[in-house]
């Protein structure tokens, strides 16, 4: 196994390197600040990658594959999981699934500007009381003459209040099957959205709740077929969930740099702290935490771009998502343990937002939650090994 | 429709050294490399005189093997060929003989109407290079380029100089050095990035450029670098810290005391 | 004893390559080059230390371009038979620089510190990888060397060296010509003479919380200078008060640097300050290692309580 980069993954990281010394110091300040960083649109749109792994045939598309995508964002991740958030909320949960399920005409009308950055995107999933259980959703749609008319709200839904599209789901009134998944354009009258205040971390990303109160969505915007809607959901979860896993590996590496750093300078009871030996295993920790996860995402990676040359096959698909639920459980929670060691390397200074463990701290606890919660994500990699007829809920 | 010809460094990118003061070393492990800064300048001019007038670009780079990585990136941001100038007798040598080396490589080239540089490379910023090849090509150099426009074979550059900015003109062929306010570099995108690898690459050593050997190396530079040291710091490093009122105290104390502030 | 030729574009600092060439204990003459009469700047170049005045006018001087200014000065090296070749580093001087010592098949040594000439050549030292390292450099025979300006007192004693003017000079044919020219406008003050600067740097949130700058300075009689974030990307501050690498190099008695990190491209333009002062709230922060003086706190409340100091204590 070659585990090398090509020289052409190596020249693209370097692209987003750059993109990413320049975002770091905007995102330091709106950090501390506690407001929506709104130069990673520019920034990133500036250095062509909004549209990373979409098809070439769309507008700045650039059909990269799953494995050189992972690795994009787990240099973004580094850089804060709230950047990263914002590329899986755009490009993983929206453009991915769009691209999947859309037809020409869709594709065409909308993936030529969210891949330049010229439209945002969003996916509209969760609601205040359906999270885990997507299927008691509460979001419905009436079937009129000019148009499918929504009703309900949906939250936690990252880029939700800054995105001009989002991919938007819900059950035809009246009914709990046949659920549909729609293309919703926020300027449409009877849509609204605000920021979710108070996060406990993610407070550069925008995450928001959005009102549809008779929203109006032209009859050639629904996503894929009608009742196909949980199908259109679980795959664009593969892309979200992978994109979790490959900013959780950044999250990591920069949790070890940190910690590294700080050991190599810090002095206490005379010497250099990185010498005492209680250091050296937490620092060891997170490395082993570190290149697991890494193995893990790139494993899973992989998979999923053989997957998607052979989209007909189903096997290789269930392997993919296996795969992709491992490697997301264990990223996120080895990068939470990697920010709690990091916080507790750096001591008192660990408890202050200025220094980046901190910020990661607060930040990877929402990775163990969304795009599939640490419980669900147990169940789904048990059952793989124990076989279908095991679900706890059926 | 101009043949340009744009040179650039591959140079170990000098905010990754780590300085140890405390023991006068300079760590150059792990130090990434890159295109150096300003070079990017260059390419990016030479691939927008390009996109304006038409014509061909040749990157010309003379380096190590490892310079590969950067030649792929020059061929990404939209150079169409690259020539690689890598022989070990080259290493070593000063600033005039890298550019006696660069002309017998764009004599190779042979067609040639504009030769573009920057004023300098991060790692030794001598600026030396771009005017010597100018003299080793026998042709006018226009230089701190802010500005430069094409009109059939005659070249305008605006000069940013200290005083303000001096417009000039002459005829093609002419060496432009450009300064780094002339442009942003382009990003390039993946596209770009698997495309360069279908570009022509081609490899040139001191045998196949036919150069006088008096001229080049460690042999034929008369500047050479005999040491390698930290700058010392001779400060005070008086440091205050806790309560700012009073550290605003103590330093205005300080400096009327020492007649700094009066 | 080396012969030594001393060249500026600006007579005024060619006087500080007088003093230095004095140290090195040179045989001077100095080249004055341009179009029409140039006995004005010949006068400026009359003093001690300097042997013979080479005057070269020709039109095709008129700009100093650098194509006409190598001929003119291989022509006077040659007759002078230079050992060293002194230039200002103004960027006409490194253009020239650059040039003429592939004429000569010279040594060329850039912004050279400590220059000291031996039997056949010269050494000198230099700033490299952006100001983190100092390289020694030895050249062997003649050798072009650019000198940063400000680095030597400029000599004064009159004198009346020899006065050459050259006749017989013929350039290469130049077919460069200068087609117009626009003057910066003049910023009220030159932060490059200013005797206490006050600088900005990234530390500082808004734009308009810059005047609690204005306010110190004015107290001490300072100029607000800023770092390039400030200036070239945020553009809260006018590039003719750029400190830095790609700014302005400032030498002054005192430098405060407020809010500013000391990344090697910022200190590289101040760090022969006589005395730096730095204000910054982290305490990792490079530029405490440059630094006379340092406040490790929040700008936003020591600069103030700074103001208020000194208006005490000068009775402003």
């Amino acid at each position: 196994m070659d585990f090398e980069l090509s020289d052409e993954q190596k020249l693209i990281l370097g692209v987003v390197d750059e993109a990413c010394q320049k975002i770091r110091p905007i995102e330091d300040r709106c950090y501390i600040d506690r407001r929506f960083n709104d130069q990673v649109l520019p920034i990133f749109k500036d250095a062509h990658l909004l549209g990373l792994p979409i098809s070439r045939d769309y507008g700045e598309g650039q059909g990269a594959d799953a494995l050189t995508y992972a690795l994009v964002l787990e240099r973004v991740g580094r850089e804060g999981t709230g950047i990263r958030t914002f590329f899986s909320g755009h490009v993983s949960l929206g453009q991915s699934t769009l691209q999947k399920w859309g037809t020409k005409e869709q594709k065409e009308r909308y993936l030529t500007q969210t891949t330049r950055g010229d439209m945002v995107m969003a996916f509209g999933l969760t609601e205040p009381t359906a999270g885990s259980d997507p299927a008691s959703m509460k979001t419905n749609f009436e079937d009129r003459a000019d148009g499918y008319y929504l009703n309900g709200q949906k939250a936690w839904i990252s880029n939700g209040s800054i995105a001009d599209l989002i991919v938007v789901f819900g059950y035809p009134k009246g009914r709990s099957d046949g659920m549909c998944a729609f293309l919703v354009d926020t300027s449409s009258e009877g849509f609204s959205a605000e920021p979710i205040k108070n996060k406990l971390g993610l407070p550069t990303s925008d995450t928001a709740l959005l009102y549809l109160s008779d929203c109006k969505v032209p009859k050639e915007n629904m996503l894929g077929p009608p009742s196909k809607g949980l199908s259109v959901a679980y795959t664009a979860l593969m892309s979200g969930r992978l994109s979790v896993a490959a900013g959780s590996v950044g999250v990591l590496q920069d949790c070890v740099d940190e910690a590294v750093r700080y050991a190599r300078e810090r002095v206490q009871h005379k010497k250099k702290i990185g010498k005492h030996q209680l250091v050296q295993r937490e620092i060891s920790k997170i490395s082993l935490d570190l290149e697991s996860s890494r193995l893990m995402t790139y494993k899973a990676a992989s998979l999923k771009t053989k997957s998607d040359s052979s989209p007909e096959n189903y096997e290789l698909r269930s392997e993919a998502d296996w795969w992709i639920a491992q490697a997301k459980y264990f990223a996120a929670n080895a990068s939470f343990r990697a920010a709690d060691r990091a916080v507790q390397i750096f001591g008192a200074n660990g408890f202050s937002l200025e220094n980046r463990p901190a910020r990661h701290l607060a930040d990877t606890r929402a990775c163990r939650i969304y795009e599939g919660t640490d419980q669900i994500l147990e169940q789904k990699i048990a059952i793989r090994l124990l076989g279908q007829e095991f679900e706890a809920f059926s | 429709m101009p043949e340009i010809v744009v040179c650039f460094k591959h140079v170990i990118d000098e905010t990754e050294l780590k300085i140890d003061r405390a023991n006068n070393k300079i760590n150059f492990e792990g130090a990434k490399t890159k295109i150096s800064d300003d070079d990017k300048n260059a390419i990016e001019e030479a691939v927008r005189i390009k996109e304006k007038n038409g014509g061909s670009i040749t990157a010309v780079c003379v380096g190590g093997p490892d310079a590969k990585k950067s030649v792929k990136e020059a061929l990404a941001m939209g150079c169409d060929r690259a020539r690689l100038v890598s022989d070990p007798v080259f290493q070593d040598e000063d600033g005039i003989a890298t550019a006696y080396v660069l002309s017998q490589a764009i004599k190779k080239i042979s067609k040639f109407e504009i030769v573009i540089t920057s004023t300098g490379t991060t790692d030794s910023y001598s600026g030396i290079v771009g005017p010597a090849l100018a003299e080793f090509l026998d042709i006018p150099q226009l230089t701190f380029a802010s500005k430069v426009i094409l009109n059939g074979n005659k070249i305008t550059v605006d000069r940013l100089l200290e005083v303000g900015v001096e417009t000039v003109e002459t005829e093609l062929p002419a060496l432009v050095t450009v300064s780094r306010e002339i442009n942003q570099p382009r990003f390039p995108t993946l596209l770009q990035i698997m495309g360069a690898g279908k570009k022509e690459l081609v490899e040139w050593n001191a045998t196949t450029l036919g150069v006088d050997m008096a001229m080049v190396g460690k042999s034929g530079s008369k500047v050479e670098v005999t040491a390698l040291n930290v700058p010392k710091s001779s400060r005070k490093k008086l440091i205050f810290e806790g309560n700012p009122g009073e550290s605003a105290a103590k330093l205005a104390d300080a400096l009327v005391k020492e007649g700094v502030v009066k | 004893m080396p012969n030594i030729l001393i060249f500026s574009d600006v007579a005024e600092s060619c006087l500080e390559l007088v003093t230095l060439g004095q140290k090195l204990g040179g045989k001077i003459s100095a080249a004055v080059l341009g179009a029409g009469d140039l006995s004005l700047t010949s006068q400026k170049l009359s003093v001690e230390g300097v042997s013979n005045i080479y005057e070269i006018s020709h039109e095709s001087l008129q700009n100093l371009l650098a194509g006409p200014a190598t001929d003119a000065l291989d022509y006077i090296s040659k007759k002078v038979q230079s050992d060293l070749i002194l230039i200002c580093s103004t960027k006409k001087g490194k253009e020239l620089a650059g040039r003429l010592a592939a004429r000569l098949k010279a040594g060329c040594i850039a912004d050279a510190m400590k220059l000291s000439a031996q039997d056949n050549g010269c050494t000198a030292d230099r700033l490299v990888w952006g100001g983190n390292a100092i390289a020694t450099v030895a050249s062997k025979g003649t050798t072009v060397v650019t000198i940063p300006l400000r680095a030597y007192e400029r000599a004064s004693n009159p004198a009346s060296p020899q006065i050459i003017k050259v006749s017989d000079f013929s350039p290469r044919p130049n077919k460069v010509g200068v087609i117009g020219k626009k003057e910066k406008p003049k910023g009220q003050v030159s932060i490059k003479d200013a005797e206490i600067i006050v600088s900005a740097g990234r530390g500082f949130k808004k734009k308009e919380d810059l005047s609690m700058l204005d306010d110190l300075a004015k107290v001490i009689n300072g100029v607000v200078g800023a770092s390039r974030p400030l200036t070239s990307d945020l553009g809260w501050v006018s590039e003719d008060r750029q400190v830095g690498l790609s700014g302005t190099t400032v030498k002054p008695k005192l430098y405060i640097a407020v809010g500013i990190s000391g990344q090697i491209q910022h200190l590289t333009g101040m760090r022969e300050s006589k005395v730096i002062v730095a204000i910054n709230m982290d305490k990792n922060a490079p530029i405490f290692q440059e630094c006379d003086y340092g406040i490790v706190g929040d700008l936003y409340a020591v600069v103030p309580e700074l103001t208020k100091d000194f208006k005490a204590q000068l009775g402003r």
